[in-house]
């Protein structure tokens, strides 16, 4: 109910002023006043995603070969977040897969992105 | 149930060494009903990253094979065994009822590349 009655009282506020209201959100109350902050931290959000590497090439991660995932370590050998790789769930859970059975195996090193040769 | 191993071994091996440990999954594939259906061999490769002992490179084999869950059971404890082995990896592919569909999918690594 607050959310609402938030959400209700800052859409009232943007209408007064003539600003554009149709992309405002309310998900939190720690509004620092500043509209031009709230705008910027929408668009960040509602940006639009890139679609899944794999799903466009229509390939899959495989863990016996180690070029297919090294481009989603890090240099310190981290699996890099799907906000980051921009995958869908899927592959991004396959391709986590190949890559612990990739180091098992040696194929690519666990601190770093180093793969076989 | 259909799997693929993978077996690295050291790289300074004879051929009589290596062999010995393909017919470990011969030998094993033979007596628990199953059968090797693709047998590769990788080469050599450099580790992307040492192993605890040291190692910095090793030899790869790869097999694809049908058979029991027993199967896996006993290689693995002949390969455990071996000194020759430094690491080894069973994956389970499919049933066996999906095995043209996985040979259909499947492509030899040194294709690949």
């Amino acid at each position: 109910m607050e959310d609402k009655r938030n959400y209700e009282e800052k859409k009232s506020n943007y209408e007064d002023r003539g600003e554009r209201t149709s992309s405002y959100r309310s998900r939190d109350n720690n509004d620092d006043g500043d509209n031009n902050n709230d705008f910027e931290r929408d668009r960040r959000m509602f940006s639009k995603r890139r679609n899944c590497w794999f799903c466009a090439k229509k390939t899959e991660p495989d863990w016996k070969d180690p070029q297919s995932y090294s481009w989603l370590v890090s240099e310190f050998g981290k699996i890099s977040a799907r906000r980051v790789t921009g995958l869908c769930a899927y592959h991004q859970r396959e391709s986590t897969k190949s890559i612990k059975r990739g180091r098992h195996m040696g194929l690519i090193s666990y601190l770093s992105n180093q793969t076989a040769n | 149930m259909i799997y693929e191993a993978a077996v690295v071994a050291y790289s300074d091996l004879d051929k009589a060494k290596l062999e010995n440990i393909k017919n470990v999954f011969k030998e094993v594939t033979g007596e628990g009903d199953g059968s090797i259906l693709h047998e590769d061999d990788w080469g050599v490769k450099v580790f992307g990253q040492a192993t605890e002992k040291g190692a910095t490179r090793g030899h790869y084999l790869y097999f694809v094979y049908r058979g029991a869950t027993t199967i896996n059971t006993e290689i693995n404890r002949r390969l455990g065994i071996n000194e020759n082995v430094i690491k080894s990896l069973f994956v389970r592919l499919g049933k066996d009822s999906e095995e043209a569909k996985i040979l259909k999918k499947f492509r030899p690594i040194s294709t690949k590349r």
